[in-house]
């Protein structure tokens, strides 16, 4: 079934242009904020007025807090006109737990005249392991508009593991979003006009209307170097409607450091509010000018327990290193390559750090130190002693 | 007199493209830990140049020793020793190592790898990079595994051709078996085992190890 999806892949070629300005402060509760604007062309739409369909977004993050905010454009090809506000706080992690509370208010418009208001709310508890993970959500959404529909409880379960250049993930969650109900044989042949009040749009396999959606994903990543590889695949199910099942691919390479291309094929799972149209099939292929690696998804960065690290190899000498550092508000590392003084990395999203670093081919020894802590080696690094009665660690540049 | 005034100003710009990394290494030394520490450092620095040996660790592990608020005497006898150390790595390894490989070697020696092991280890991969190799044994050796054990396992890992990527995997892994609570000994042998190499048994550790009914 999922074959069929990348085979039958609409048209869509969508130029998307992320763009971004990191704002670190060297205090401690360093604050990142980073916005976006961007455009869809979808150049199968015959009106030249709503080929494009502009988006922005603005994001902003601490070391437990990340808001952010989301809104697309007026294109009824492609998402409706709407925004989107989101606030996550991640508690400290205690003894290889955590919670995280989340809160989103969207509007969207919702045919013509209109619009549909919806607030969600959500408790994750967290069961955190070096290298896995789970967590259990509980939560509400409510919604008021034309057409409404209220989701209690909103479950969500899911897992991931972490294994070398592997990252996967499997959940399942429960949300409102729009479906296609079967028509009855009866209704199907009926030429006879809606008299209940609203008018959903009528489709030829039913009649749209918001449900209960559950949806069951499996996605895996992998990272080396400059290049990135995600596939996300899932099936999405709601009462008295056909289930649907979705697949996409992401392929993201980093060609300088904070730039990227990307593209991806297929179609997501359904959503309120995205960057691009998630219920058609379709490829796209962009720039991104920060955040340059595929995202994992918040829970999973914010799940991993314990301090790690990644050096990628760009172009020339230079490095990019990656530090997840839970619950950390300052992360700083001094080596050979900084002359031994200490220099702070840019805290980029959740828990993840990251500095760019001029690396010759060869051995390099290097500490960090955590909220103005001990300065020690870094975790996961090999070691070896540095002849002042500590150890330091030892990382091998390409 | 218009060639030579020309020549003269060639040779002047030459003279200080020559020299300015070594003068810019030693004010910063001097920045760093004073005149008079710094003075006995660019010593030794220039000591090991004129044997041909890389100085770039030397003045690092300096700085680190700076960095660290460690005694002027404590800096002065590191650096002593790493000069040291590099020196016995280039013995060990032959004089067409590169410097990195030396640096690694020197860093070996160091945490307690004979040079004998270094030695074993470029007969075996006298063409391949030792970095790796040599990264692993002095991270092993730091974990507490014993010496003759961490130098039989990379021995035996360049003998059967283990790639580099394979043996940091087989590195992160052991790390995590004894982070998990296993004892050193028991997660390099069981690590080991699983690419292929042999181990003495706990009742036969007097027995140099023989991966598959080989020679040590």
């Amino acid at each position: 079934m999922i074959g069929p999806v990348f085979a039958r892949a609409r048209g869509l070629i969508a130029a998307a242009l992320l763009c971004g300005v990191a704002l670190p402060s060297t205090s401690r509760g360093e604050v990142d904020s980073r916005f976006g604007v961007g455009a869809w062309a979808d150049p199968t739409v015959p009106s030249a007025s709503s080929r494009f369909a502009p988006w922005w977004t603005l994001a902003t993050s601490s070391s437990r807090l990340s808001l952010q905010g989301l809104a697309s454009g007026r294109n009824q090809s492609l998402d409706p006109r709407g925004f989107m506000l989101s606030g996550t706080t991640w508690l400290e992690p205690p003894a290889g737990t955590g919670r995280e509370i989340s809160t989103q208010v969207s509007q969207r418009e919702r045919g013509p005249g209109g619009e549909l208001t919806s607030v969600r709310s959500e408790l994750r508890l967290h069961v955190l392991r070096p290298e896995r993970g789970a967590w259990v959500g509980l939560g509400t959404e409510v919604n008021n508009g034309a057409v409404t529909h209220d989701v209690w409880p909103a479950l969500a379960i899911g897992g991931w593991a972490r294994r070398q250049r592997f990252f996967a993930v499997l959940d399942l969650e429960q949300s409102v979003g729009r479906t296609t109900l079967r028509a009855p044989r009866s209704s199907r042949s009926s030429s006879e006009p809606d008299t209940s009040g609203f008018a959903p749009p009528d489709t030829a396999a039913g009649i749209e209307k918001d449900a209960t959606l559950t949806t069951a994903r499996a996605a895996l990543q992998w990272a080396r170097g400059r290049l990135a590889l995600e596939s996300s695949a899932g099936v999405t199910l709601s009462r008295g409607a056909d289930p649907r099942r979705w697949a996409r691919a992401l392929a993201t390479y980093q060609v300088l450091d904070r730039v990227a291309v990307f593209a991806s094929v297929g179609k997501g799972a359904p959503a309120l509010h995205t960057f691009e149209p998630s219920d058609e099939r379709h490829a796209t292929v962009g720039v991104s000018l920060l955040e340059a690696r595929a995202p994992l998804t918040p829970a999973a960065l914010a799940a991993a327990p314990r301090v790690t690290y990644r050096l990628s190899r760009l172009h020339g000498g230079r490095h990019e290193l990656t530090v997840w550092a839970p619950g950390a508000a300052r992360v700083e590392l001094m080596g050979d390559m900084t002359g031994w003084e200490p220099v702070a990395l840019s805290r980029m999203k959740y828990i993840r750090w990251t500095t760019m670093l001029e690396l010759s081919p060869g051995v390099h020894q290097l500490s960090i130190r955590i909220d103005e802590g001990d300065w020690g080696p870094l975790p996961g690094a090999p070691t070896a002693p540095d002849g002042y009665g500590g150890t330091v660690s030892q990382i091998v540049a390409e | 007199m218009r060639n030579r005034r020309r020549l003269a100003l060639w040779t002047g710009a030459l003279v200080v493209l020559a020299f300015a990394p070594a003068l810019a290494e030693e004010a910063r030394l001097v920045e760093r830990l004073g005149a008079e520490t710094a003075g006995e450092i660019t010593k030794i620095v220039e000591s090991a140049r004129a044997a041909s040996l890389p100085t770039e660790s030397l003045v690092a592990a300096a700085l680190e020793g700076a960095a660290k608020r460690a005694p002027a005497s404590r800096i002065i006898e590191t650096v002593r020793r790493r000069a040291e150390a590099l020196g016995q790595a280039r013995e060990a390894l032959g004089r067409a190592s590169t410097s990195a490989e030396l640096a690694a070697g020197a860093g070996a020696i160091l945490a307690g790898v004979p040079a004998d092991t270094l030695a074993r280890l470029r007969a075996m991969r006298p063409q391949a990079s030792l970095v790796v190799p040599l990264v692993v044994v002095a991270d092993l050796i730091a974990r507490r595994v014993p010496e003759t054990t961490a130098s039989a396992a990379v021995i035996q890992a360049a003998r059967l051709g283990i790639r580099d990527r394979d043996l940091l995997r087989a590195r992160e892994r052991v790390e995590q078996d004894i982070r998990a609570g296993r004892t050193p000994t028991a997660a390099i042998e069981a690590r080991g085992r699983a690419l292929g190499m042999a181990f003495p048994s706990a009742t036969d550790h007097h027995r140099p190890a023989r991966p598959n009914g080989g020679t040590p």
